[in-house]
């Protein structure tokens, strides 16, 4: 039974998933070296540290953090959760950063000789969904842990889908984010067109929701200008949004050198994201700002 | 203009109704010619003689209309011979075809001796402007709209496609008997021309969809992922998209698109025809296009690694129990 819960990462997802996890009367920890995200949460009552290893107590530790590299440093850096477990409490790790499937295994192997349970759980949804508990959780690993995490889980998202060993969970993400990164380009740029010929982008949407060019721009009722303005919202947060589409595409490309096949759209895929800047930014910008659609 | 009525004695009404009306009023469509009885243009011209439409068809291939004889249909060996329909609906490949077919020097004007109302339905996917330009050369009582379709054959023998309309209301208003033989959703998408453009727009997205995920599914399987749960796991993500709609998998969708090497050839073509309209549309606009591009070199140099992927998708086997959900 889980009745603690560490959350390491509190950055955009990882702030309101703590949130709901505490108000779901969980006991909670809270860890991020930047003391600011973590105020919110003194105030309230909940501990806070900037030291993973002092999560090490907590039946289940979730990890939101940025990169792979942070993954692995929070588990086996030198103040890492590694250093804070003791042999009879042993928790469930949880990986919620998205990965590659190679990282996350090289990971459990290094941790194999001690007894913690490493297990995937990648969502999908944004900041939105993990606000209003309504991420999709994939999960990768020991189907027990998985299961004891669910209950953690539930708080989180409406949906749980078990992918298989461990790293299933990320091939799916990164097969998600890859679809989902590709069909945002390029639905934007026909989007774009489609501006240009004077049609009107709402009643875009629907016939390409009906059609083969349905995508998860085309299915808001409110037409993709709302969609294009979250992903833009202003040249920060589109960098930002470019690094993560970057980084995706990245490692499905990486997964595609190593599989059987040849994966050419991938590595097509991979050289237009690495030109994008200024250019799509406008575009997405001026997607954003276009007048709402006819009923 | 004038109101499309063969009827003098209609005359009077006539002048108490706007033009429109009339033209909605009266343009009732009994007569139907199809020209290019193709893969998709064969069913649904046996769709619409079943509902009772007087049918000619026009293929310039013998074994193509050789199909029609003894039903009843009409046999016209060009598209001039087939000009005494109420309504025309044009179904060739490429842009010169259809502009033959309209124009040439047996063309459906060349056959229409006496003018009398007709009106063309553009269903092939072509560019806005080359409509635009041919409907400059019509006369007055020619008219015609754009009505692309998309929904494949199965959607053509089974009356399910989904048919985008642009043109005046009129003269959508007077075919949409016609059409609803063909298909449950007509979507009107503006004026001459709109259908098209929202055609080719959505052709893009449907091939970008459907190249890149042929690979993912195809890295999927690699990793041992059943097509089907990664479809059921996409609906429910950000990476939804056309192919993943099945809940059966992505199976059968790749099954048509390669189902040997002819078909893989012939959606080769299509896709690099579609993408080529679109290059050229972004090419006249503002802006920059540039995955647009990408997509378009991509696909020019698709080939047997890419039938591989798609038969080997086509071919997986599907699990056979449901992808786990767990939790609510």
């Amino acid at each position: 039974m889980i009745g603690s819960v560490a959350v390491i990462g509190i950055g955009a997802m990882g702030a309101p998933m703590a949130r709901r996890i505490h108000a779901a009367g969980f006991e909670l920890i809270v860890c991020d070296s930047n003391a600011v995200a973590l105020a919110a949460f003194v105030d309230a009552g909940v501990r806070a540290t900037s030291l993973p290893m002092e999560c090490a107590d907590a039946d289940i530790v979730l990890i939101i953090v940025a990169t792979p590299d942070q993954v692995r440093d929070v588990i086996l850096g030198e103040h890492g959760v590694m250093a804070g477990v003791r042999a009879q409490r042993v928790p469930i790790l949880a990986v919620m950063s998205t990965m590659s499937s190679r990282a996350i295994e090289d990971l459990a192997r290094t941790l194999q000789p001690s007894a913690v349970r490493l297990i995937d759980a990648p969502v999908s949804g944004g900041a939105l969904g993990a606000e209003k508990g309504t991420l999709t959780i994939m999960t990768g690993g020991n189907e027990q842990d998985i299961e004891a995490a669910k209950p953690v889980f539930a708080c989180l998202g409406t949906q749980q889908f078990h992918c298989g060993a461990l790293g299933a969970a990320q091939a799916m993400k990164i097969v998600n984010n890859v679809l989902a990164d590709a069909n945002a380009v390029i639905a934007a740029e026909a989007y774009r067109l489609a501006m240009a010929q004077g049609l009107d982008l709402a009643h875009v949407a629907r016939v390409l929701n009906a059609s083969s060019g349905r995508n998860f721009t085309s299915g808001d009722p409110a037409g993709p200008q709302a969609i294009y303005a979250s992903m833009a919202q202003d040249r920060q947060g589109f960098t930002s949004l470019l690094a993560i589409i970057r980084k995706d595409v990245g490692t499905a490309d990486d997964l595609a050198s190593r599989a059987g096949g040849a994966f050419p759209a991938i590595r097509a895929l991979k050289a237009v994201c690495e030109s994008l800047g200024d250019e799509t930014f406008a575009q997405w910008r001026r997607i954003a700002t276009a007048p709402p659609g006819r009923a | 203009m004038a109101p499309h009525c063969h009827c003098a004695a209609r005359q009077g009404v006539t002048a108490v109704l706007s033009t429109a009306q009339t033209r909605g009023l009266f343009m009732l469509i009994r007569s139907v010619a199809v020209i290019g009885i193709g893969a998709m243009g064969a069913p649904m011209a046996r769709r619409l003689q079943a509902a009772g439409f007087e049918l000619t068809v026009c293929d310039s291939n013998a074994a193509a209309v050789a199909a029609f004889s003894g039903t009843g249909a009409q046999v016209a060996q060009t598209p001039a011979d087939s000009a005494g329909a109420d309504a025309t609906l044009i179904l060739v490949s490429t842009p010169q075809q259809v502009r033959d077919v309209v124009l040439g020097a047996r063309g459906i004007l060349a056959g229409s001796a006496t003018p009398r109302t007709t009106l063309l339905v553009v269903m092939s996917t072509v560019s806005a402007e080359v409509l635009q330009d041919i409907s400059r050369q019509l006369p007055s009582t020619v008219r015609m709209i754009d009505a692309p379709i998309s929904g494949g054959v199965r959607g053509a023998e089974e009356g399910t496609l989904t048919i985008l309309t642009g043109g005046d209301e009129q003269d959508l208003r007077a075919i949409k008997p016609v059409l609803d033989q063909l298909g449950a959703q007509q979507i009107p998408c503006g004026s001459l021309g709109d259908a098209q453009t929202m055609k080719i727009l959505n052709n893009t997205l449907g091939i970008s969809i459907a190249v890149i995920a042929g690979e993912v599914y195809r890295l999927a399987i690699e990793r041992g992922l059943d097509p089907a749960r990664v479809s059921l796991v996409l609906e429910a993500c950000s990476g939804r998209n056309s192919r993943s709609k099945d809940p059966a998998g992505p199976q059968s969708g790749y099954a048509v698109l390669a189902g040997d090497r002819t078909s893989y050839a012939r959606t080769e073509g299509i896709m690099r025809k579609d993408l080529g309209l679109v290059v050229e549309m972004a090419a006249k606009s503002k802006g920059e296009y540039p995955m647009l591009r990408g997509l378009k070199a991509l696909v020019d140099a698709l080939g047997d690694e890419t039938f591989d992927n798609w038969r080997r998708i086509a071919e997986s086997p599907s699990i056979g129990h449901r992808p786990t959900e767990v939790g609510q």
